[in-house]
């Protein structure tokens, strides 16, 4: 079944990856330099943005999430939407390897898109000196927030939409009107791990994983509850 | 020996409507047809057994194990949807060595040229599935299905798109993997091309199973229907009116030196045909049945 597995993983790098993919993964890419071009801004106007400010302000927020709603929440909805899930179900894999698989390769491209970026940021901003915890932030952060699109994919068919107004709704307004809301935005712990302190960061870092392996837990369990009737007989 | 694939009252309902209406049947190895008009619920018979929907009641089990509970079973079974969809941004042959791989073989490779071979698709296994005709994803996808040398195959119309030749060399292969053993259920609305094949047929309609077993059984069983039967004979309106007189048809349709009756009791014609040529200096040149074919076996049994 590794084997299998093995297999699953590199179709789906592959789908990720592919020609056919191009211009996604070329969006994906500016995204990830967003927070590049602010900083390259910051230094032609004067007003110089630290790193640690960009990776609160804008990474974090917006840019992560934003990756990881992009690539996680196609990763089976697609398959879904085009039919050829059918080709991975009526193989000897059980489907929460389908799921983890999948996910894997999903998180490759994201993790890789998150540290180009970092790298570029440190680049322009000539100042490296967090690029290894921020490294850390991003696999982490990234992990719960792939894994949480990735469930959020297989519970409703417009994942992206969903995942927007998770994002824009929950995340961006919601927890700053209600303060209770915040408790339960995987942003809130995402910002404790990145910048809080050693105590905090232990807590974010057991909430993060509890979030990825919880949704993918439910991702598992959804697709292997799910049906896929024929639309014709 | 307990069956391959056996189905047990099984419902599969879509809110309120019945897809499959409490449908029972067992199968061994050889090939078996299913058959129903479009909407009877052919392939959402076959996904149920294929294990991509659970039933609304009853089981569905294989090699007495439940597909869903026991992934590493899809090892054993092949396959092949009525879809056309595939990864289009692969070539054929990278299709069939990804699904060799996902199914676990040992040498991908070596399983898809194999099953390129089965299918005549070797030369153009180098192409995007993109440009490929209807036909040739046809081929793919039951080539797909041949890659673990399953002991089950399930296809869902796997003739449609082909060519005659195609079709041809498709049922030829159907037939030996039959022969070989394997437990074989292909659905189809293309009647004579099952009838070339299947030993026995399973004809569902509304998701009701209306007949399973084997056709000559079936039609047999059926004699008391009302049987076209074609005469070419030397005085075709004399033979009909005796035929009439005798009560041994219920009707009779004249042209040209062909006559077609109708006949309700089968034994009592055919037994008495041959002394009514014979007394009546009559000269048979030709006796056929008109509807000896599946499809109107399924015509009967479905109105």
């Amino acid at each position: 079944m590794m084997t299998a597995t093995l297999n699953l993983f590199k179709l789906s790098l592959r789908q990720l990856l592919g020609r056919q993919r191009l211009l996604l993964l070329v969006v994906l890419t500016l995204i990830a330099l967003i927070p590049s071009l602010l900083a390259a801004i910051s230094l032609w106007v004067g007003r110089p943005l630290q790193s640690a400010q960009l990776f609160a302000d804008f990474d974090l927020p917006v840019v992560l999430p934003l990756i990881a709603l992009i690539v996680s929440g196609s990763l089976l909805r697609e398959e879904i939407h085009n039919r050829t899930i059918v080709y991975l179900l009526t193989k000897p894999i059980a489907r929460s390897l389908i799921v983890l698989g999948k996910f894997a390769a999903g998180l490759l491209l994201i993790w890789a898109l998150g540290w180009l970026g970092l790298l570029i940021q440190a680049a322009v901003l000539a100042d490296g000196s967090e690029l290894a915890s921020q490294f850390a932030s991003v696999a982490l952060i990234t992990l719960a927030y792939g894994a949480f699109y990735l469930a959020l994919s297989l519970f409703f068919k417009r994942a992206l939409l969903w995942g927007l107004a998770y994002l824009i709704l929950w995340e961006g307004l919601l927890t700053n009107i209600l303060p209770g809301v915040k408790q339960l935005s995987i942003h809130r712990y995402a910002a404790q791990f990145s910048s809080g302190s050693l105590g905090q960061k232990n807590a974010a870092l057991g909430v993060l994983l509890a979030i990825a392996a919880v949704s993918l837990a439910l991702a598992a369990w959804h697709l292997s509850r799910m049906e896929f009737p024929g639309e014709t007989e | 020996m307990s069956p391959v694939i056996e189905i047990e009252r099984v419902t599969k309902r879509y809110g309120q409507v019945v897809a499959v209406s409490d449908v029972s049947f067992a199968l061994a190895p050889g090939i078996s047809g299913l058959l129903g008009p479009n909407g009877a619920g052919k392939t959402t018979l076959l996904k149920l057994m294929a294990g991509l929907l659970t039933p609304s009641s009853g089981q569905v089990k294989f090699f007495g194990q439940k597909l869903r509970r026991h992934p590493q079973l899809y090892r054993r079974l092949g396959y092949c949807p009525e879809q056309n969809e595939l990864y289009d941004f692969m070539s054929g042959r990278e299709f069939l060595k990804l699904s060799a791989g996902l199914y676990g073989l040992a040498d991908p490779a070596q399983a898809a040229e194999k099953a390129l071979e089965q299918v005549a698709l070797s030369a153009q296994a180098g192409r995007l599935i993109r440009v490929y005709s209807r036909g040739m994803r046809q081929r793919l996808k039951f080539a797909q299905s041949l890659l673990p040398d399953p002991e089950v195959l399930l296809l869902d119309e796997p003739l449609q798109g082909a060519d005659p030749a195609q079709r041809r060399m498709l049922i030829e292969l159907i037939r030996q993997l039959g022969q070989a053993g394997v437990t074989i259920v292909i659905s189809s609305h293309v009647l004579y091309e099952v009838e070339r094949m299947a030993q026995q047929i399973i004809l569902i309609n509304h998701g009701r199973l209306i007949a399973l077993g084997d056709f000559h059984a079936i039609r047999e069983a059926m004699d008391d229907r009302p049987h076209k039967v074609l005469l070419e004979v030397s005085e075709p309106q004399r033979l009909a009116a005796l035929l009439t007189e005798r009560e041994l048809v219920s009707a009779v349709n004249l042209a040209d030196e062909q006559l077609v009756v109708d006949i309700g009791d089968a034994n009592a014609f055919y037994g008495a045909l041959p002394r009514l040529i014979a007394e009546n200096g009559l000269h048979l040149r030709r006796l056929s049945g008109l509807d000896e074919d599946l499809e109107s076996v399924f015509r009967y049994l479905v109105h």
